[in-house]
């Protein structure tokens, strides 16, 4: 019995007269973290899952050591430091089955639970960790996966937070998603769907790399969310072994934030057309035939598939991808552009292909754009606004942007005692020095106007303006690069 | 006058041409369509298919004028 839950853990008294060994574990939240102090630690579990394989995990641990009690807790949310983050009780007849099997499952635990947790550490800062991805390995940062990608200024910190943050929910695990999902996975997406009700066949191979040969037989959307896992545990993955249909879409595309069409038939491209446009979701979409395909992005409320083709195309009056051939890079290269829509749509780091259409030959190659309009009429006119769930960070504000400020605000210095602390004139009604090792959120609380926060890089007050922001002080910002700069 | 084709997906296949300029007396899109309908016996009828006129999508009625770029765009919905 294995349950994941949000108030502080009781551990239970177990009732089990044949055993002569009972073995309890408790994981604490300690006090440091590779040396720096944590003050503050958050879980996240994909629940349904964690769940599941939990139960699946006790199941496993009772007849591989034969126990005759069993139960363990997982706790999310906040936590203190000193408050038990998971508790483990093993009853054996004997003590060292129970000895070893409290062992096993900690580390099995925490190799396979889709749990993660943030270390909040004293000075503001606060990362994501992973439990380990083996029962040895290291434990894997964001801060390193994501690397190459936070260093671009148009991702930055904010951009893959928002990465982090997103849904993406991708409809049909084909060729078009065997290369979407791994690049999106790969960008740090949090969360993904997969909706496929096929299972794998030798035909689907050639261009369908995210499958292999000894999986025959097997339900994608199960496959494809196996081999997305692979690649780092922050992504949290959902597959719905399901056909779309008008029925169960609205249902499907709910919980996420941007939808991509991976799908090869019109009746699925219209549900989802239309859904998205009912429920104000962006549907990122591509269309393949054998050496071309084009690609675009419709927004709420922007020119759509129905503006396009009034007269929905009836499946059968073109031939399928069965019929007429596909060579296999066509919808890798299609699904790499879909992909390139969704990070579009999340971080805003440039205008998706929201009123064009993008015809790509392959064969010359060549490339045309194709300006969409909207039609008069259409259910478009009708979409809910969208509006970026995530919003880009505008947070982080400049010295020339905050100088231009006509409403007042005070500046607020995080730096420590032990730091020089020139100051700096922006303009400010007033500076207040405030070292982040002892900030207080109350003191902040009284103020009605913006503030702004100080420190010598811009990268603690970044981190706290993020959290601050997050518990609801939508007036506070971070100077961008610090004093120093 | 002279108008600028270019034909993609199954179009492309049955014209076995990505592009060509021709002479035609068709005063729009979809008189065009028809026409060459007529001389390469594509299978999609004039509502199955979408016109776009320099870059926009176009209505078929839509007037054509020399040298304008006609792009037919048929149904794909391979993925």
């Amino acid at each position: 019995m294995f349950r994941v839950t949000e108030s502080p853990i009781l551990p239970p008294n177990p009732e089990c007269r044949d055993a002569g060994g009972f073995v309890s574990f408790e994981g604490r939240v300690r006090l440091k973290n590779e040396g720096q102090p944590v003050i503050l630690l958050e879980y996240d579990a994909f629940v349904e899952m964690a769940e599941s394989e939990g139960a699946a995990l006790l199941e496993e641990a009772s007849t591989k050591f034969g126990l005759v009690w069993v139960q363990a807790i997982h706790r999310i949310g906040r936590l203190e430091v000193g408050d038990i983050a998971v508790w483990i009780g093993c009853a054996a007849a004997h003590r060292k089955e129970a000895f070893l099997a409290c062992e096993f499952i900690i580390d099995e635990l925490k190799r396979r639970l889709p749990i993660w947790k943030k270390e909040h550490y004293q000075g503001g800062a606060s990362e994501w960790l992973n439990l380990k991805s083996e029962p040895n390995g290291p434990e894997l940062r964001p801060s390193d996966v994501f690397a190459r990608q936070i260093a671009m200024p148009e991702i930055g910190p904010a951009g893959q937070e928002a990465l982090m943050q997103a849904k993406v929910l991708i409809v049909g695990a084909g060729g078009l998603a065997s290369s979407a999902l791994p690049y999106l996975a790969a960008a740090g997406v949090g969360h993904l769907g997969i909706v496929e009700p096929d299972l794998l066949e030798p035909s689907n191979l050639h261009r369908q790399v995210l499958f292999s040969s000894e999986d025959i037989g097997r339900s994608k959307a199960q496959l494809a969310a196996a081999a997305v896992r692979r690649i780092h545990p922050f992504t949290k993955v959902s597959a719905f072994e399901a056909r779309l249909n008008a029925d169960n879409v609205d249902q499907l595309i709910g919980d996420f934030d941007v939808i991509v069409d991976g799908t090869d038939r019109f009746d699925a491209k219209f549900i989802l057309n239309d859904a998205c446009q009912r429920l104000g979701r962006p549907l990122v979409q591509a269309s393949i035939h054998r050496l071309e395909g084009h690609v675009q992005t419709i927004l709420p409320g922007s020119p759509c598939l129905r503006c396009q083709w009034p007269n929905q195309p009836t499946d059968g009056c073109v031939q399928t991808c069965a019929e007429s051939g596909v060579l296999g890079v066509v919808p890798g290269i299609f699904g790499v552009l879909e992909a390139t829509e969704v990070l579009k749509v999340i971080t805003g780091f440039a205008e998706p292909l929201w009123k064009e259409q993008l015809l790509l030959d392959l064969r010359e190659p060549s490339m045309l754009r194709i300006k969409r309009t909207k039609r008069a009429g259409c259910i478009c006119e009708a979409a809910p606004p969208w509006q970026r769930t995530v919003l880009p960070v505008d947070w982080e504000v400049t010295r020339d942007q905050v100088k231009q400020w006509s409403r007042p605000f005070i500046c607020l210095d995080l730096r420590e005692e032990w730091e020089p602390r020139p100051e700096l004139e922006l303009g400010q009604k007033e500076w207040r020095w405030s070292p982040l090792s002892k900030f207080n959120r109350d003191s902040i609380a009284n103020d009605s106007c913006a503030i702004v926060l100080v420190c010598a890089h811009g990268i603690r007050s970044a981190a706290l303006a993020h959290q601050l922001r997050e518990q609801g002080c939508l007036q506070t910002f971070s100077l961008l690069g610090g004093v120093d700069q | 006058m002279k108008v600028h084709v270019r034909y993609f997906a199954v179009l492309r296949d049955q014209r076995k041409l990505a592009q060509e300029t021709l002479e035609t007396r068709a005063v729009n899109p979809g008189q065009l369509y028809d026409e060459l309908c007529v001389s390469h016996g594509f299978t999609l009828t004039q509502s199955q298919v979408r016109f776009a006129i320099n870059g926009s999508y176009a209505e078929p009625t839509v007037l054509l004028n020399d040298g304008d770029e006609v792009v037919f765009l048929p149904p794909v919905a391979g993925g």
